[in-house]
């Protein structure tokens, strides 16, 4: 054989050297790590009996680690004749590894402190720009909430989601509070409509007291009416017959006192006459009258005294009233009456007509005592009267009178200044058409 | 001339009297006076009377009815209604039923003598 192997094999030269302990540290210090020999005929720890039949001629080496710190490699040795006969067992400390767990634990802690940082950070930004805003707008929103003044709006400046929030809430308080005001509105209305009501009903109930008021006195005084008269009439006659038989006579005296007889007679039956208007069912006139016409006539019947002066103020060209006359010459007559009543001390009674609209006015003022305003409202009422004289019936008829015929009837009064009683009567083509 | 007789019919003697004596005085008339209906029917019954002067009230009868029945007897007697009532329906019929006139209460002896002259001189 050559030395380029080539050639038969003319023997062998077998070299050996004795694999002992000492040799073992040799190798190992060599190779710089501890070196095991185990042969496989005897005893084995436990890692290289489990390694082993993972050993094999094909796969002579296997690696395991033993524990966090170490890995072993394992090689399997074969004598001379191929035989495996040995397992050579290096151990290894697993520096590497350890390293890298340590990096990675610096990593880890430095990743934790970083993000620690850094979410105290983002908390410090989000308290700042964000938590804060909201707090202040929960705020804002509970005040709203608490003290229900939904005119108050959320301020947050910026351009942010938040402020756009501020912005739609303001949006919402906005249509809050004009629903508010708007059943506020409603609510107010609802009050006025039944105030209103209430009013209507009251007023419906005093008109229907006042009517039964006065149905109860019409018949009363149409009884008592008829009781009056014949004996009214039997004093007059025997007035009048004494009157007669002492025509001629010088007792002037006596004469006298018989007409005062017959003129009390004649102011019981005018008191009867007034009490009777309640009773008999007027129904309105169909006469064309001259408004003017009729207040000069009744001036001129009225007997007014010394100290009171009257005047006129008609307007002309005036249109006709539908009317009966008799009612408003009556109703007229009745608030000249009282006029004159109101001004014991003299003063100035002035009647004015004049036409508003579908109406004519006329105004009876007097420069009388006038009426307190308490009491405004119950002259038309039957019985009232504050004076010593009359009934009350006066201006209860003369409204009465004016009602019958589609008028109405007002009064305004001032204490110590006067009153002046306004009449609306309709128009003539007005009353027609009705 | 034939004596003036004029009848008065009222439940109240006293006016009833009362205006006797004043158509009497004024007139010079002769009178009869009756407080009931059936009075005034009996004296109306046994004499003529030129006027009478009714209330319209009576005890015993309406004095509508009353006026009916007298004008029954004597077509010729006047009828003047005097009365406490002032309703136009029962006036107008009165008037319907032949009354001469009437008069409300408390009349003046100067209205119910000019009523009672009219009435005579019809």
């Amino acid at each position: 054989m050559t030395s380029e192997d080539e050639g038969p094999a003319r023997g062998v030269v077998i070299m050996g050297r004795y694999l002992n302990d000492a040799e073992i540290e040799r190798l190992a210090e060599i190779a710089y790590m501890p070196l095991e020999l185990y042969r496989l005929d005897a005893d084995m720890p436990s890692d290289v009996q489990s390694i082993r039949p993972s050993l094999s001629e094909e796969t002579p080496i296997a690696m395991k680690p033993l524990s966090g710190d170490a890995i072993a490699g394992y090689s399997l040795l074969t004598d001379i004749y191929g035989e495996p006969i040995l397992i050579l067992k290096a151990e290894m400390p697993r520096d590497i590894y350890q390293k890298g767990q340590e990096s990675m634990r610096y990593f880890l802690i430095g990743l934790l402190c970083v993000g620690v940082v850094l979410g105290g950070v983002t908390v410090l930004i989000l308290e700042r720009s964000v938590l804060s805003q909201l707090a202040r707008l929960s705020a804002s929103v509970k005040r709203i909430g608490s003290s229900g003044d939904l005119s108050t709006r959320l301020s947050m400046p910026g351009k942010d989601e938040l402020s756009v929030l501020a912005g739609s809430m303001n949006g919402m308080l906005e249509a809050l509070q004009h629903s508010q005001q708007e059943l506020q509105k409603y609510s107010g209305e609802l009050e006025r409509m039944v105030e209103d009501r209430t009013r209507e009903l009251r007023e419906a109930q005093e008109k229907l007291v006042r009517a039964e008021k006065l149905a109860a006195i019409g018949e009363v005084a149409g009884g008592i009416a008829h009781e009056l008269r014949t004996p009214l009439a039997a004093i007059k006659l025997s007035a009048d017959f004494l009157e007669a038989k002492l025509e001629g006579t010088a007792d002037e005296k006596a004469i006298k006192h018989l007409v005062f007889l017959k003129k009390e007679v004649d102011a019981c039956n005018k008191t009867i006459n007034d009490l009777l208007d309640f009773a008999r069912p007027a129904k309105p006139g169909t006469e064309q009258l001259d408004i003017n016409e009729i207040v000069r006539s009744v001036i001129q019947a009225s007997t007014l005294p010394q100290n009171v002066k009257a005047a006129t103020d008609l307007a002309t060209g005036l249109p006709p009233v539908t009317a009966d006359a008799s009612h408003i010459r009556r109703a007229l007559s009745n608030l000249i009456l009282n006029a004159v009543q109101a001004m014991p001390d003299g003063g100035q009674l002035t009647l004015s007509t004049a036409q508003k609209g579908k109406f004519i006015e006329v105004k009876v003022t007097d420069t009388g005592v006038g009426v307190p305003e308490e009491n405004l409202g119950k002259v038309f009422e039957p019985l009232f009267t504050t004076k010593a004289k009359g009934i009350g019936l006066g201006l209860v008829i003369a409204k009465a009178s004016i009602e019958r015929q589609g008028g109405t009837i007002e009064v305004e009064s001032q204490v110590g200044k006067g009153t002046t009683f306004t009449v609306r009567l309709p128009v003539g083509e007005e009353a027609l058409h009705e | 001339m034939n004596e003036v007789n004029i009848l008065i019919v009222d439940d109240d003697a006293i006016l009833c009297e009362a205006l006797s004596d004043v158509v009497e005085m004024k007139g010079g008339y002769s009178t009869e006076r009756a407080g009931t209906a059936r009075e005034a029917l009996r004296k109306a019954g046994e004499r003529f009377f030129n006027v009478a002067l009714l209330d319209l009230t009576l005890p015993d009868m309406e004095g509508i009815d009353l006026l009916r029945q007298l004008r029954q007897l004597h077509e010729a007697m006047q009828i003047i209604i005097l009365t406490g009532h002032t309703s136009l329906e029962k006036a107008a019929e009165a008037v319907r039923q032949g009354a001469f006139a009437c008069l409300i209460k408390p009349s003046s002896s100067e209205e119910i003598m000019g009523a009672i002259q009219r009435a005579l001189a019809k």
